[in-house]
């Protein structure tokens, strides 16, 4: 293999000075500024940005589409019923064995629905950081009482702390309407 | 054409003799075929109300239902086609019109007939539009059975079952039209000692056990296929296990011991199984140690003693435990051989008064039934007591003959070397049941991870008494040593006992 020399190109004047680069270079750094703060004084959104920064987290949050899967959750009908029935289909369809339910009977104190439901989840236990957010549960559930919130954001600092109970998963739950009324008409 | 009695006749194409007065349901079950179908049951009475059963046989105009038509020589009879498709979904159409639709909370989804049926042989929707006609629900029948009228498809089963083989009558069908319910007779309360069996006779979920309710779906269940251990008849049992618990218990069927059924007694005698009380590791005074430690002592004491010693073996031990008890008295030189005998009152129909399931294994081989004064046992050094089950046991006094006490038992106490005790569905083995029927106990679960069975802490006794002994490595292989030092037991191989057991001395019983 025989040697090849390259041999430096010979700059022009203007290349040489170097102050076209350094202006070029200086516009955009000036555009972004302006940029910036035109957008942080009007508040704009992420996806509304004339310029692309970081997003403001945790000020700011990622907007979810519909379909996307987070937490799953009980939800109470709209007469604070909990819709939860202890089917048990939810624990056995989970993947991740995430869910685990100790069903009890309803006992005389119980009111007339109450009655006719029978059944009742005594505890509802989902361990959220078993949970694959599959969406299983809501598909299989009979009762529509279990749902994914778009919800990503669970923290604490103890295992024991991701197993959500009864309450906490009703309370983050809320209401969804139960439109067939099934067990108010037993 | 076939004589002797026989019929002979053509089922889906396929040719099959039956004997005569066969049914149709009987007659396909030879080939393998099911007929649906809720309200026959082959040791009832027929009664052909519940429709589904339909077959097309050539010459009848009309479908007919095969519980009560009768197989006669040279019938055409077919099970599937279009015709008998159309007539059982006609049929589960109605079932399921006032059908609650409660399998989210209903006990018998998973082995409900229905859910199979309409699965099979259903539309999947319903043209139903009108409101549904109501009827009690969860009505109780007693500390037992709940009964729910909605669900409840008119089968009349529990009814026969209650007239025909328990004898007490004490359910009926009440009003009439959309109404029409079942009621128990007397006071509301069902009182026979078999009431259970129409939960399980129950082709929906019309009928649940009170003890059972809402304790597990059938599908988180795991099941054993064992014995009960309550009398010495040694019903056919399914166990129902979930996380090391036993959930409930069913009859299994065996024509030659308890057909289809089991007394309420023994199906719900398993609280001791499910007691997280019970003793969990040996224990040699009172300090807990491994099982190798507790054996060498209990195997030092045995060689001290010598024939100053007695062993009370129980009539729950199975045969192959026993063996290794009498091995180990054969090594230690004890003479007195005994086991306590429970009895009681028996019934008719399948109690049987001795009250343990293996006394007749225990006397085979060798152990003298002796009652609870036990005046074989008088001043002796070492007593190897096995406990037999709660409500019978040597009285304090007897036990403090000895000066020094081997037991195994279910709870702590006071002994110089405890074992824990295991129960019938932690263990393999085989018994002699009543009618010298070897039956064979199917492990379900092992308590605590670490609990042996009495036949494994026996052997390391036996172990440490004798150094040349080598413990059984499978069930089958302790069964072979059972079957190799009983006459009676020659030519039973643990395989050959299988689910549904087999008769001892099984070549001098007339065919």
């Amino acid at each position: 293999m025989g040697i090849k020399v390259v041999r430096r190109p010979k700059l022009s004047f203007t290349e040489r000075i170097y102050l076209g680069p350094i202006v070029k270079g200086l516009r955009l750094t000036i555009g972004h500024f302006f940029g910036t703060l035109t957008d942080v004084v009007l508040r704009r959104k992420q996806h509304e940005r004339k310029t692309a920064t970081t997003m403001q987290y945790p000020e700011e949050r990622w907007d979810f589409k519909d379909n996307f899967r987070g937490a799953p959750v009980l939800v109470s009908d709209q007469f604070d019923r909990m819709k939860c029935v202890a089917c048990q289909i939810c624990e056995f369809v989970c993947p991740p064995k995430a869910i685990t339910i100790w069903p009890s009977e309803f006992d005389e104190s119980a009111d007339d629905v109450e009655k006719g439901v029978e059944k009742y989840p005594e505890r509802f236990e989902i361990d959220m950081l078993r949970c694959i957010y599959c969406g299983y549960c809501e598909e299989s559930c009979p009762e529509e009482a279990i749902f994914l919130l778009q919800e990503a954001e669970l923290v604490g600092r103890t295992k024991e702390e991701f197993v959500f109970d009864r309450e906490k998963l009703l309370a983050m739950g809320g209401v969804r309407e139960d439109r067939a009324l099934k067990w108010h008409n037993k | 054409m076939s004589g002797n009695g026989n019929v002979t006749l053509t089922i889906d194409g396929t040719e099959v003799t039956v004997p005569k007065g066969t049914n149709l349901i009987e007659a396909a079950r030879r080939l393998g075929t099911h007929v649906p179908h809720y309200c026959y049951h082959p040791a009832l009475s027929v009664v052909g109300n519940c429709r589904i059963c339909l077959v097309e046989v050539e010459g009848m105009p009309k479908l007919q239902i095969a519980c009560n038509t009768e197989a006669r020589d040279g019938m055409v009879m077919r099970t599937r086609n279009e015709r008998v498709e159309k007539g059982r979904e006609g049929v589960m159409e109605f079932l399921l019109i006032n059908h609650p639709l409660d399998c989210t909370i209903c006990d018998q989804a998973g082995e409900c007939k229905l859910q199979d049926y309409a699965f099979h042989h259903g539309a999947g929707v319903s043209r139903f539009e009108d409101e549904k006609v109501h009827k009690p629900k969860n009505v109780s029948w007693g500390d037992r059975v709940v009964f729910d009228s909605e669900r409840c498809i008119l089968c009349t089963l529990c009814v026969r079952f209650l007239d025909e083989v328990a004898g007490t009558d004490e359910v009926s069908i009440d009003a009439r039209g959309d109404q029409v319910t079942l009621i128990v007779k007397a006071d509301g309360k069902l009182t026979s000692p078999y009431q259970m069996n129409i939960i399980d006779l129950c082709p929906v979920g019309a009928l649940t056990s009170r003890d059972f309710r809402f304790k597990s779906r059938l599908w988180f269940m795991q099941f054993a296929d064992t014995i009960c251990t309550s009398c010495a008849r040694g019903c056919n049992t399914t166990v129902g296990v979930r996380d090391e618990r036993v959930l409930r218990m069913v009859p299994r069927h065996n024509a030659d011991v308890n057909g289809d059924w089991m007394c309420d007694h023994g199906r719900l005698h398993f609280a001791i199984a499910n007691d997280d009380e019970r003793l969990s590791v040996p224990r040699v005074d009172g300090r807990g140690v491994p099982y190798a430690v507790a054996a060498q002592r209990a195997a030092d004491l045995l060689r001290e003693a010598g024939d100053s010693a007695a062993a009370v073996a129980s009539p729950f031990m199975t045969n192959e435990e026993l063996h290794v008890l009498k091995l180990i008295c054969d090594a230690a030189g004890i003479e007195k051989r005994l086991f306590l005998n429970p009895v009681g009152p028996g019934d008719e129909l399948l109690v049987h008064s001795e009250k343990s399931p293996n006394a007749r294994g225990a006397a085979l081989l060798g152990f003298e039934a002796v009652d609870q004064d036990c005046e074989g046992v008088q001043e002796i050094d070492v007593l190897l007591y096995v406990t037999p089950r709660e409500g019978i046991a040597l009285p304090e006094t007897v036990e403090a003959r000895a000066k020094r006490r081997i037991v195994f038992a279910f709870h702590e106490r006071e002994a110089d070397v405890l074992f824990p005790l295991t129960t019938w569905i932690e263990k393999d083995g085989t018994v002699v049941s009543a009618g010298d029927r070897v039956q064979r106990l199917v492990k379900g679960f092992s308590r605590f991870g670490s609990l042996l069975t009495e036949r494994a802490a026996l052997e390391m006794v036996l172990q440490a008494l004798e150094a040349g002994f080598e413990p059984a490595a499978t069930p089958a292989q302790a069964f072979e040593r059972v079957a190799a030092a009983l006459a009676p037991f020659e030519g039973l191989t643990f395989t050959g006992v299988g689910a549904h057991g087999a008769p001892l001395g099984r070549q001098e019983v007339p065919a």
